[in-house]
């Protein structure tokens, strides 16, 4: 606050300006050296001064004692009821942006994302009845899932020749874990691989791959499931695995004989599986599909 | 003149709060009304609109003062029961801690009858800027809550000092 000019004299709203201290400080300044060579606004500043000194002393006459403890007791517990009572201290405009920045996150991560893009993907065919029209096949073919979603909403891909039935969904849950207990069954023939599957176990899924072969490459490769560990439980000549950030491939170089078991964590929805030289699948891991299973055509494979 | 901290500190502890600014907000409140109920509903009422609707830029003292002076003058009920308390009982204002012998409580309760009258006669606007600057706040948060500029607020504090004052003389002078 500054002092009002245009007077000889300072005005009371000035006096008590400066007797409270609320001017700034070359107002100040100025106010001080105007009441140094003034004696008649000197003169009014000490009569404001004993007014108010008078006015304060007056006024703590009705100053209460300790307010009363019940009453007092009563306002904070009402503030506390308040308190508790408040639906949110957000403000409802705050709560709008968040929760559509939730979903500009979600919409990004969906389509960013391999597994968020596969999730979409998987809901727009599942809205079209499985038989995407012209609209549906752009988004697909824009999210990049067109051709891998298509295993997904079918049974289980069998390359050559057709495997055994998938019984494992029908059977007791005892006979399926023992069945994934015990290692693949052999190939049938030369030129074919043992059959691969892919066994839910608890929180991982489990990928059995016995390679029996007299020639040629088996291969599988799991793309974008670093996380993935992979053993090979009997025989090692031949054989090979390799992890990268892209995913993680296990093949064989030669006839070999191998058993291999791949631990896919369950927290991935979606895993691309290429197994030889088929098709890249996208496979949809869940409970309730409890079994993949594919033989590797070593005699077409691109790899031989 | 203080003004307390800033909200963005001060509002994370509504309880703590209470235990600073409940004892002086009633002492304010009971100057302002002369009455004890009505300057507790206040000071309750202004808590618990602290706690519903947080103030966003303000010091959390100064809009709690300015809240219980709105509470306490838009309160048509409340006002009607005050001044309805006020006429039949002008001293109704809660005593001072001490016990004073039979002598000094007439004189005691005789003196605050006067400055209570003192108070009445001063506008609404100078009451509480009055009682609002003996509290200590800054001319600027006294304008705040009584809706006028902080030019102003000076010329209403020497106006309301000067009535005061005149009262307070000529009661002086007689009860001597």
């Amino acid at each position: 606050m500054t002092l009002s000019t245009g007077s000889r004299h300072l005005g009371d709203d000035d006096l008590i300006a400066y007797m409270d201290h609320q001017l700034d400080r070359e107002a100040m300044r100025l106010g001080g050296v105007h009441l140094r060579t003034c004696a008649e606004c000197a003169e009014r500043l000490e009569g404001l001064r004993q007014k108010s000194a008078v006015a304060t002393e007056w006024l703590s006459l009705l100053d209460p004692g300790a307010p009363d403890p019940a009453r007092r007791a009563a306002a904070q517990a009402a503030m506390e009821r308040a308190r508790f009572r408040r639906p949110s201290a957000v403000p409802l405009g705050a709560a709008w942006m968040k929760a559509a920045a939730a979903i500009v996150l979600m919409v990004g991560v969906g389509v960013a994302t391999e597994p968020g893009r596969a999730f979409v993907a998987d809901g727009i065919v599942r809205a079209s009845g499985g038989n995407p029209g012209p609209t549906a096949t752009r988004m697909l073919e824009w999210l990049g899932q067109r051709r891998q979603l298509a295993p997904v909403a079918m049974a289980p891909v069998r390359l050559a020749p057709p495997p055994p039935p998938p019984a494992a969904a029908a059977a007791p849950a005892a006979d399926r874990a023992e069945r994934s207990a015990r290692p693949a069954p052999p190939a049938a023939k030369p030129g074919m691989s043992a059959p691969v599957r892919f066994l839910p176990a608890g929180p991982d899924v489990t990928l059995t791959f016995a390679s029996v072969q007299s020639v040629g490459i088996a291969q599988v490769w799991i793309r974008e499931v670093p996380q993935a560990s992979a053993q090979v439980v009997t025989h090692y000549r031949g054989e090979e695995m390799v992890t990268s950030a892209s995913g993680l491939e296990v093949r064989n170089r030669e006839g070999s004989r191998a058993d291999y078991t791949i631990i896919i964590p369950a927290r991935y929805r979606y895993i691309r599986v290429r197994v030889g030289d088929a098709p890249e699948v996208l496979i949809h891991i869940s409970k309730s599909k409890q079994e993949w299973i594919w033989t590797v055509n070593l005699q077409t494979s691109a790899l031989q | 003149m203080t003004s307390g901290t800033p909200p963005s500190e001060e509002r994370l502890n509504v309880t703590q709060l209470f235990q600073q600014h409940y004892d002086g907000l009633y002492r304010y409140l009971i100057r302002l009304t002369g009455d004890s109920d009505l300057a507790a509903d206040a000071a309750q009422e202004a808590f618990v609109r602290l706690v519903e609707r947080p103030p966003q830029d303000r010091h959390v003292r100064a809009w709690l003062f300015a809240v219980a002076t709105n509470v306490v003058r838009d309160n048509a009920r409340a006002r009607a029961r005050w001044v309805t308390l006020l006429m039949g009982s002008p001293d109704r204002a809660p005593m001072g801690d001490v016990a004073p012998g039979p002598d000094a409580a007439a004189e005691s309760a005789e003196r605050r009858k006067v400055v209570r009258a003192a108070l009445d006669r001063l506008s609404w606007k100078e009451r509480t800027v009055l009682l609002m600057r003996e509290e200590g706040f800054a001319h600027h948060e006294i304008a705040d809550a009584v809706g006028t500029t902080t030019g102003s607020v000076g010329t209403m504090i020497a106006r309301a000092l000067n009535k005061l004052a005149g009262e307070l003389a000529q009661t002086s002078e007689s009860l001597r």
